[in-house]
């Protein structure tokens, strides 16, 4: 008998993620998202493109807040990241990985790095579509607006990449509702704190990420008192630097809770 | 390296309030090892303690020396092929296996060298291009075992690794796991078919409702399931006076109740003289017999009088009779078995010489 030696931690994130890879690109996760980003730029780029030019950045900037903003980074790490775990549950193929001599992070790090990217790929990817196809018309404002679109973009990775880990956590925590439990969680937290006013809004990351993106500040940013027009709640600015200082602070607490957890837990075995 | 062994002190393990595995404790070391049981007995939930799947709710539990509970460095060498018929149906063959070799520790183009070996060896060279999603029962389950195999471990984990499989693919089985236990692996391998296992091993151990309820070699399995009692049920017109004929006649009956008004049922020692006895007083009494049956011809009827026989105790003496003083024997050599193992005296010799 001459077993090899375990892998490090790092080879075994790495098979984990050719792995997660294949199966990512054979299945249909990839044309799902490729359908929702195709139907997400698809109304702002034709409205761009029959505009203006004065009025093209206008629509292009509402694509992105609303398309990307708003929808896509909700949608593609329930999509990409939620069910990396208990897809493996569910269809009893954990085994294989578990009985491998590799930390149990490692195999959560390795289906988040793909679920991630995957994810990332396909933002980036539409977001550069949406970029050209509103400008075309406007070859100035191709050049002029692609700094506020990586702006934007990069904040949208960082959120993105906080979220998958929000997802990647409930889905090491609570395999069997960890779709329902992402959708809850970003839906409530994420979505509707990002409108309220005040510091409540703080708790949202997207608030911060939006601020790091330079979009505007949605639902009830300020509230005046209807009698005098005083103001009586506005939510408080706050430096960049801190807004991608307290994603980033997020991401590695999910990220490490995550892992611990897929460490330590026994990953539903004893319920099969 | 040290010999590949497995050792159990008192294991349990419970999910809430159902007890999986119960108290059990065994040493296991090179060979061929058959884990018989009905469903349910437990066996998957002992395969995944040993496979450090997962932890044990009390007792101790050692796979080559140290606890396996997500443990790198016993897992490298123990390969598991696991009951669920369930595999990554968008992948091929080859990439699935050469995927575990990967995670088994060898590099990425190693990795795909010792995947053709291992499908190799299961007959499925022709068919490893191919997704394993259009692949049969038996060739998903040669896949399993392939990637099972594929790092060379020293301890094989199987449960119940023959389901579905055709007669020629079993015996190629058979051959590969014959052949990594003759190289020194310790094979465990789990089933609830009785020649399953003989045309495996003639080492067993019999699992019933979580506990292993006797150990040993494949004849004396074979005994005790000659030995116990068999349960024979008669319907006919007048139960009363069969049972009275058959109490009269030498045909090895110990028990007999009446279940229902056209119901014998009568507990025996002799099977083969009973079934006669009734065959012939039906005909003298001319009795309106409408069936005989046993509803205990199989070995789930063997680990019930086990457990039972267990349950009641060693020394109880309830039970009298040749097969019920044997399995006194077995009790009483188990539990110092069991006492040894607690003692840490054990080490180093296989349950089966002691059993």
């Amino acid at each position: 008998m001459s077993a090899p030696p375990a892998p490090s931690f790092f080879g075994a994130t790495g098979a984990v993620s050719r792995l997660s890879l294949l199966r990512t690109l054979r299945g249909r996760k990839v044309r799902v998202a490729s359908v929702a980003v195709a139907v997400v730029i698809l109304f702002p780029a034709v409205v761009a493109l029959v505009k203006e030019d004065a009025e093209t950045a206008e629509v292009v900037r509402a694509g992105i807040d609303w398309g990307f903003f708003r929808l896509l980074v909700f949608l593609l790490p329930i999509l990409f990241v939620s069910g990396v775990v208990s897809e493996e549950v569910e269809g009893r193929t954990l085994h294989y990985l578990a009985m491998r001599p590799v930390p149990r992070a490692s195999i959560a790090l390795g289906k988040y790095a793909v679920g991630t990217l995957s994810a990332l790929g396909i933002l980036w990817a539409g977001l550069l579509l949406l970029h050209l196809v509103g400008f075309a018309a406007s070859p100035s404002l191709l050049v002029d607006e692609l700094g506020a679109t990586v702006r934007a973009g990069g904040a949208a990775s960082l959120l993105l990449m906080n979220y998958c880990a929000i997802c990647l956590f409930w889905g090491t925590l609570v395999p069997e509702a960890a779709g329902l439990l992402s959708v809850v969680w970003l839906g409530f937290i994420e979505w509707f704190l990002l409108l309220l006013p005040g510091v409540v809004r703080f708790v949202s990351m997207a608030h911060f990420a939006r601020e790091l993106g330079g979009l505007d500040r949605p639902g009830w940013d300020v509230l005046r008192n209807p009698l005098t027009g005083q103001v009586v709640v506005q939510v408080p600015d706050v430096e960049l630097w801190v807004c991608g200082t307290v994603i980033g602070a997020e991401w590695i607490l999910f990220l490490g809770l995550s892992l611990l957890i897929m460490q330590v837990s026994q990953l539903r075995f004893g319920k099969a | 390296m040290s010999e590949a062994s497995i050792r159990a002190v008192r294991l349990s393990k419970w999910y809430g309030k159902v007890t999986a595995v119960s108290d059990v404790s065994l040493q296991l070391g090179p060979g061929i090892w058959g884990l018989l049981g009905p469903n349910g007995s437990g066996k998957t939930t002992f395969m995944r303690l040993v496979a450090g799947q997962i932890k044990p709710s009390t007792g101790r539990l050692t796979v080559d020396g140290e606890a396996p509970f997500a443990n790198p460095n016993v897992l490298r060498r123990v390969g598991y092929c696991p009951e669920a018929d369930s595999i990554y149906e968008q992948l091929t063959g080859l990439e699935f296996v050469s995927a575990m070799a990967e995670l088994s520790g060898y590099p990425p183009a190693d990795a795909r060298k010792h995947a053709e070996v291992a499908l190799e060896e299961f007959g499925l060279t022709d068919s490893m291009h191919r997704k394993m999603g259009g692949y049969s029962r038996g060739m998903r389950q040669r896949a399993k075992l392939a990637q099972c195999i594929v790092h060379d471990p020293d301890v094989l984990l199987l449960d119940e690794p023959l389901t579905g499989t055709d007669p020629s693919s079993r015996q190629q089985i058979l051959d590969a796991l014959k052949r990594r236990a003759k190289e020194g692996a310790l094979v465990l391998f789990s089933t609830h078919v009785l020649p399953e296992i003989e045309a495996l091993t003639e080492q067993v151990l019999l699992i019933a409702r979580g506990q292993v309820v006797a150990q040993g070699h494949m004849q004396e399995i074979r005994e005790l399931l000659d030995e116990h009692p068999h349960h024979v049920r008669v319907r006919c017109d007048r139960p009363r006076e069969l049972a009275s004929a058959l109490l009269a006649h030498e045909s090895g009956v110990v028990a007999l109740h009446f279940p229902a008004p056209d119901l014998l049922e009568v507990r025996t020692w002799q099977p083969d003289e009973t079934y006669d006895a009734i065959a012939e007083q039906a005909l003298a009494l001319d009795l309106d017999l409408h069936s005989i049956t046993s509803p205990d011809a199989n070995l789930e009827a063997l680990f019930h009088y086990l457990v039972e026989r267990a349950n009641r105790g060693a020394g109880s003496g309830a039970d009298a009779g040749t097969g019920g003083a044997r399995q006194l024997e077995k009790a009483s050599e188990r539990t110092a078995y069991q006492q040894q193992l607690e003692a840490g005296q054990g080490a180093g010799e296989s349950a089966g010489a002691d059993a």
